[in-house]
């Protein structure tokens, strides 16, 4: 009992950090001049905590803190909308997420995490033209997939590469 | 150990970046202009503009909420953004546009330029 009891106070440690993590790399992101012309497109570094801690502790944990980063987030960078849009963006990454874990493991990161972009682009875009009212916002539908592999396999590769660095640390 | 990587994944991706690659491609396929620049804030259309009859520039401030604005400029044939509040202001970074296919959206602000045919005028298409 006792050390089970510890066991889970780690693990909420671990989770509080890679909030923390999560929170400071979206932060600095939305401070960064968006690249390209094209609503909703970012790189999505954030997503790499999540991805972390879905495949060491559980994708139970990993919602934790994706909910974490998300309400805090916006809370901070005063943005509603950004909220709802993320909201619904990472709902789409936590199901793909509790999809994929049971059959694929860390070194699979660089194939999981462009799917992931690709789901929560979708999400957002889902929100917009939801909130817009109009067929509009779907001209992005082919830029935001394609940047959400893009941008996927460049996050997938990085916490991967973190992963192999943190042997036993994390 | 399962070290071998789902091959089904694989495929999903290639097929996912053929497909969107196929999209922007046919999304920027060459088309006729459409006159008919809407502006539409929270899904309600707030101003019609025929870009054809436009022969002078002007300016206008879109507040439909308070605080949240879009400086419009119209020039004969194009409508862009050229000032936002917004934090990203992609709207501005989007540029002009002559109606080709290509929508002018403001996510932050809800705010969505979308184009349509000028049903009164007869072109060879719809004649």
């Amino acid at each position: 009992m006792a050390i089970q009891d510890r066991n889970h106070r780690k693990t909420l440690t671990r989770c509080g950090l890679l909030t923390t993590i999560a929170l400071t790399l979206f932060l600095i992101e939305a401070r960064l001049p968006a690249p390209l012309p094209i609503p909703g497109a970012k790189l999505g570094l954030a997503n790499g905590a999540t991805l972390i801690a879905v495949y060491r502790m559980g994708w139970k944990w990993g919602a934790l803190v994706l909910v974490g980063r998300i309400l805090l987030g916006s809370i901070f960078s005063g943005q509603t909308m950004t909220l709802l849009y993320s909201a619904t963006g990472g709902l789409f990454v936590l199901l793909l997420l509790a999809l994929l874990r049971p059959f694929t493991t860390e070194k699979h990161l660089w194939l999981v995490s462009p799917l992931c972009g690709v789901c929560h682009n979708v999400g957002q875009l889902l929100v917009a033209l939801q909130v817009m009212g109009t067929a509009a916002t779907l001209y992005f539908l082919p830029y935001l997939v394609f940047l959400g592999i893009l941008s996927g396999f460049v996050v997938g590769v990085a916490t991967q590469e973190t992963l192999k660095r943190l042997v036993g640390r994390i | 150990m399962k070290q071998q990587t789902p091959k089904g994944l694989i495929a999903l991706v290639m097929l996912l970046l053929a497909g969107s690659v196929a999209g922007m491609l046919w999304m920027s396929r060459p088309t006729e202009p459409k006159q008919m620049a809407v502006l539409s804030v929270d899904g309600t259309v707030l101003q019609e503009i025929d870009l054809g009859a436009v022969t002078q520039g002007y300016t206008f401030l879109v507040e439909e909420v308070p605080g949240e604005t879009n400086l419009v400029e119209v020039k004969p044939g194009a409508i862009g953004v050229v000032e936002a509040n917004c934090p990203d202001a992609l709207c501005v970074g989007q540029g002009f546009s002559q109606g080709t296919g290509k929508p002018i959206v403001c996510l932050p602000h809800r705010m969505v330029i979308d184009f349509r045919e000028n049903e009164g005028t007869l072109d060879g298409y719809t004649g």
